[in-house]
């Protein structure tokens, strides 16, 4: 019900939003729970396990049932499991209540609560154990059926998330008396001061307080506060923003609530993921209200005593007419006193302590305890018995709980420190300096009282001033009057009945004890077993209170106890958030050749090879299959003239003195004595002598050279030419850098290229550049480089051009190339052409693959004193004869296929793991050849050629019959490329 | 007489904006990377002084005169814009790698610049720490970038791989949109 009067909302703007598709109305400033409560609207959902109606227990992050699906149509998919405590309303929200089968207030699934004899701790290790077979059929789609909470909707987010990052001298995490005081000190110091919170206002606790502070009400002081704050440059106030963890080097996590607090929007992002690097943090956090284990204590209209004051000074809220509070703080019963100002009959106030005095005119039971409840779908009454065991039958309407404070030190823990028990505030605080340069304040460090949060915030500002290196400012600490808060921890109070600890997870205090009792008492063994603490809240609210009750039930005390670990994150966070702009093509970046936008132009499906695109191939009428395309391009190569864009090969210059000497060092072949306007093919091993890639090698100039490397490797090669300049020759007269982006190169290939070639330049003729030799000459005007290369096993050229000119030259080649009865081809051709020529790709340099097994042994040279990987390929094992090498295959029948992958077999042999001898790396349909072929590797293949093995693709349910042949099919002599 | 034409590295329209923020994509200009030989930089130093009246940057400086700008790339690497004079004196002492295609230029412009590139990019941009004339190689959303400052604060060039432009102008108009849509709604 509202209270008139009450709250800071926005009577002016009432808001209307459907629950479970009924309509009601809340005003600007509401929170979804708030808005139902003033609707009296008690029962927001159902347990986990048992089905029972829950309500809302607190009003902030820590709420264990407040979770509802929130839709966010027309743009995003459903949000299951919206913490309605945090929701704040907009006109038109629509949310619906979870885990329930049927209407709400007629759970089908509530069953589950009368079998919970059946249900306790552990239960599904101990039931579903026998008849084994039932396991898979009948009880794990059971369960899963069960099991969870909320549902994922199966719609696409089309709703935006952010991520950003923040820097900051001082991170202030929480914005009560402690985060404000030192926020404002820090600030005035000079430091960039990022003051964040997780509600919608700054202030936490003190808009609940009746208390002065520097001789002004609270609230006077947090507006003036927050006003200077927000004038100050150096400050930058972030709401709605939860810290969810710390990480090392000064870095935390953190979920900003953004579009998700108003109606959806396909442009203002739903959340907002924040890495923040601060050179020093507070964590003024602040404390969560304590529940108390009693029986039946989880019915709607159960609340924290706390809460329900916040949402009467927040939201003029209050919960029921009729309310009565069990408590064992002296705050609960400042609570009562402004519940009953605003209107509330207090039915009674219960207070377990002996020397608990009344605070106003209230009945008050002392040393008491409620020890039973009643109602259904909300509270209705309870039970109060008193020391003497006298018990007392109240009706009411709603049952406040307190039973102490725990300081919220999460974050302090992140990081692998434990929480310490300190006895004489009862509770658990951060070690110090278990962050670096995080200091706690306020209730975090376990200063209850507004006059001791307002110094502990000063002096952790102080403290982080020093460690900034800046001067302390003049500015006075805010002095509020003393007071001491006298609270008792009341953790449970005994009885038969289930008395619920962890409201989220549906585990009571039996739960805890049962575990104890099988031996489960370690709290980390606890945790697991019951499931307590592992629910959508983490336990925020119950953690303590179960390691009381296990250390009660083991006999040792709560310090020995121990907590669990704290971990990240502090709330959830969604992965649509963290995953922010990784949609669709925000994935990973496109890199685009010049040539793509004339591909696509063509019809060229592109495939990625690594961040590249690539034409697959160019399909023209007529054609219903990409080998037909691939078949005719392979075909301009081999008759007439082919162009392919080979701009994604990385190209890297090497210049300097020392350039030859360090080529030298880097390949495993000489390519010093390369004369100017010559070309190489090299190789380059890694330091154990594995095959790390090839590519060629173009002197340029007395001093530059400009090697290639594969598409694959190009940033691997660069990486580890960096690594050896700097580390190995770090005094060398050298330097090299990627020239990848500065040039487009195509290859021209086949038995017209140079009719192609030399009409694009004026006076080349052939013998000017001889096979494996590069000119510099303008082509079409523009200074170009042409090599005289191939990796088709024809006559080849690849001309490079700056990479302005690509799209044009491309453009002119592909012309001149369909004059000539030729055209594009694209990487599905270029890999038949490489293959029948037996050249090796990624595929079959994959790593585990040496010199010697590709037959290129002759590629290490001897007259080297040293190369990189010339130890390592020196090992035994390296040169073991027996190592697979690399051979061709074709099948015995040619209508049957060689699949890549597949794994190869002596004839006779059973297709099994320990028999394989060897494996297809690539395979293809030859078109020249007018038959499958494929390279692979066999143990001692060299020596076998001709024999017959099985390929056997167990995958694919593949097995052919092949004969091994040398690895190059076409041309072996390579006079087509060379003459 | 080239018969060939040159094509920018990202087509469309050359300016974008949202809100308060444009970014622009700025016309090819000559760049040369200038990667000294180890112990070579006191001489390179001598010739950039009395060829352009610069010296090498130090890490993270912009050097520049009217005519050219020398912007601090990475370790012993810096990148020469505008000159059109001949560089072969500084041949003996450095790789010299022309690079004037290879690289997309982009300027943001706007009062929103730092929380436009807060989306995409973790560089620390707080004026007392990546003040004017800095550069700064790091990340646009997943692409390598060079951020370089000037005097203006509402103003930055980005330079990224040319391959990488596409990508990088929508990572950029992503964030632009984002941060106008929330201005524009005062979150």
């Amino acid at each position: 019900m509202r209270v008139e009067g009450k709250g800071r909302i926005n009577r002016d703007k009432p808001l209307k939003f459907t629950f479970d598709g009924k309509t009601y109305q809340g005003f600007e400033g509401d929170t979804l729970a708030s808005a139902l409560l003033a609707n009296d609207v008690a029962l927001v959902g159902r347990s986990f396990k048992y089905h029972r109606p829950r309500g809302i227990v607190t009003a902030g992050s820590d709420d264990p049932n407040g979770l509802v699906e929130l839709s966010r149509g027309p743009y995003g998919a459903a949000i299951p499991n919206t913490r309605a405590t945090m929701q704040s309303l907009y006109e038109g929200l629509d949310a619906k209540s979870q885990n329930h089968l049927g209407p709400l207030g007629f759970d089908l699934l509530a069953v589950n609560d009368l079998a919970a004899p059946f249900l306790s701790a552990g239960f599904y290790y101990k039931t579903f154990m026998w008849p084994r077979r039932f396991w898979e059929a009948v009880y794990e789609p059971l369960i899963r059926r069960a099991a969870g909470l909320g549902r994922l909707s199966r719609e696409m987010e089309a709703e935006p998330s952010e991520k950003a990052f923040a820097h900051c001298d001082l991170l202030v995490i929480g914005a009560g008396p402690a985060g404000l005081t030192a926020a404002l000190v820090a600030a005035e110091a000079g430091a960039d001061v990022i003051l964040v919170d997780e509600n919608t206002e700054l202030g936490g606790r003190l808009w609940l307080e009746d208390v002065v502070i520097d001789d002004r009400p609270a609230q006077t002081w947090v507006t003036q506060i927050w006003a200077k704050l927000s004038a100050m440059p150096n400050v930058r106030i972030m709401p709605r923003c939860t810290v969810t963890g710390a990480y090392d080097g000064g870095t935390y996590g953190m979920i900003e609530r953004v579009g998700i607090d108003h109606a959806p929007s396909d442009t203002i992002p739903r959340e907002c993921f924040w890495r923040i690097t601060a050179r020093a943090a507070i964590l003024a956090t602040g404390a969560v209200e304590r529940p108390i284990a009693f029986a039946d204590n989880d019915r709607p209209a159960i609340m924290m005593a706390g809460a329900m004051r916040a949402y009467l000074d927040r939201h003029g809220v209050l919960p029921a007419r009729k309310i009565a509070l069990f408590v064992s703080t002296d705050q609960g019963h400042r609570d009562a006193l402004a519940l009953q100002a605003a209107g509330a009959t207090i039915a009674a106030v219960i207070d377990p302590r002996s020397d608990a005095t009344a605070f106003g005119d209230y009945p008050l039971y002392r040393s008491a305890e409620v020890v039973a409840t009643r109602g259904r779908k909300r509270i209705s009454g309870i039970t109060i018995r008193d020391a003497s065991g006298k018990t007392t039958d109240l009706d009411i309407g709603a049952l406040g709980i307190s039973g102490g404070w725990n300081p919220n030190i999460h974050l302090a823990c992140h990081m692998g420190a434990r929480a310490i028990w300190h006895a004489e505030k009862s509770c658990f605080l951060a070690p110090e300096g278990a962050v670096p340069a995080l200091t706690y304040a306020g209730s975090a460090a376990g200063y209850f009282s507004t006059a001791e949060c307002l110094t502990s915030g000063f002096a952790a500002a102080i403290k982080a001033l020093s460690e900034l290196g800046l001067t302390p400012p003049h500015t006075p600490c805010p002095i509020a009057p003393p007071s001491h808060e006298r609270a008792k921890p009341h953790w449970v109070v005994s009885g038969k009945k289930r008395a619920w600890i962890d409201f989220a997870n549906d585990v009571t205090t039996k739960d805890i004890r049962l575990a104890a009792q099988e031996g489960y008492q370690s709290v980390e063994h606890m945790k697991r077993y019951t499931t307590q603490g592992m629910a959508p809240d983490q336990g925020r609210s119950s953690n303590t209170t179960a390691i009381a009750v296990l250390a009660d039930a083991t006999g040792r005390g709560i310090a020995e106890t121990g907590t669990t670990t704290y971990r990240p994150p502090f709330v959830p966070v969604s992965l649509g958030a963290i995953g922010a702009g990784a949609q669709g093509k925000g994935f990973a970046p496109e890199r685009l050749t010049t040539s793509h936008a004339a591909s696509v132009a063509r019809g060229a499906p592109m495939v990625a090879t690594g961040l590249w695109y690539r034409a697959s191939y160019f399909p023209q009428n007529g054609e219903t299959t990409w080998l037909q395309s691939c078949n005719r391009e392979v075909g301009y190569v081999r008759n007439s003239v082919g162009v392919v864009d080979v701009s994604t090969l990385g190209k890297i210059a090497v210049s300097g003195p020392d350039a030859a000497r360090f080529l030298d060092f880097v390949y495993s072949n000489i390519m010093s004595t390369l004369p100017e306007g010559r070309v190489r093919y090299g190789l380059m091993l890694r330091e154990d002598g594995f095959v790390m890639d090839d590519g060629t090698c173009a002197r340029i100039g007395s001093y530059d050279y400009v090697i290639t490397t594969t598409t694959a490797a190009a940033a691997e090669v660069m990486a580890h030419l960096e690594f050896v300049a700097q580390v190995f020759c770090p005094n060398w007269k050298l330097s090299l850098t990627s020239t990848t982006e500065a040039w487009a190169q195509f290859a021209v290939a086949g038995p017209k290229a140079f009719d192609l070639v030399s009409g694009l330049t004026t006076g080349l003729l052939r013998e000017d550049l001889p096979f494996m030799g590069w000119v510099a000459r303008d082509v079409l005007g523009v200074p170009a480089r042409i090599f005289r290369i191939s990796f088709s096993g024809e006559e080849g050229y690849e001309i490079a051009v700056p990479v302005g000119y690509g799209a044009s030259l491309y453009d002119a080649l592909l012309t001149r190339a369909e004059a000539m009865g030729g055209g594009p081809y694209g990487v599905e051709a270029l890999n038949v052409l490489r293959l029948e020529k037996g050249f090796i790709t990624h595929a079959e340099i994959n790593g585990r693959v040496t010199a010697g097994d590709l037959g290129m042994a002759g590629l290490l040279s001897k007259k080297k004193s040293d190369f990189i990987g010339r130890a390592g390929a020196a090992r035994e094992g390296l040169l073991d004869p027996a190592r697979p090498a690399l051979i061709g295959l074709r099948p015995v029948d040619d209508r049957s296929k060689i699949l890549a992958g597949g794994h190869l077999f002596e004839a006779d042999a059973k297709p099994i793991r320990e028999s394989s001898k060897g494996y297809v790396s690539s395979a293809c349909f030859s078109p020249t050849l007018g038959h499958p072929i494929a390279l692979g590797f066999f143990v001692e293949g060299r020596a076998r050629h001709g024999d017959q093995v099985k390929m056997v693709d167990h995958l694919r349910g593949q097995e052919t019959l092949c004969e091994i042949c040398p690895p190059v099919f076409f041309d072996p002599d390579g006079g087509r490329m060379r003459d | 007489m080239t018969d060939l034409s040159l094509t920018p590295p990202v087509t469309g329209p050359s300016d974008i904006s949202y809100g308060a923020m444009q970014i622009r994509i700025d016309a090819p200009q000559n760049i040369t990377a200038i990667l000294p030989y180890p112990n070579c930089l006191d001489a390179l130093d001598t010739i950039l002084k009395s060829d352009f009246g610069l010296r090498f940057p130090a890490p993270s400086e912009v050097v520049s005169t009217d005519a050219v700008r020398l912007i601090w790339n990475g370790l012993d690497h810096a990148l020469l814009l505008g000159a059109s004079a001949p560089l072969a004196a500084l041949a003996p002492y450095a790789l010299l790698a022309d690079q004037s295609g290879a690289l997309a230029r982009f300027t943001l412009t706007g009062p929103d610049l730092v929380d436009v590139l807060a989306r995409l990019c973790p560089l620390d941009m707080r004026p007392s720490v990546f003040g004017p004339q800095r550069a700064a190689g790091s990340l646009l959303g997943h692409i390598d970038a060079l951020f370089v400052t000037s005097d203006d604060r509402d103003h930055i060039e980005i330079f990224v791989m040319r391959s990488m432009a596409q990508s990088a102008l929508v990572e950029l108009a992503h964030a632009m949109q984002g941060v106008a849509a929330r201005k524009s709604a005062a979150l």
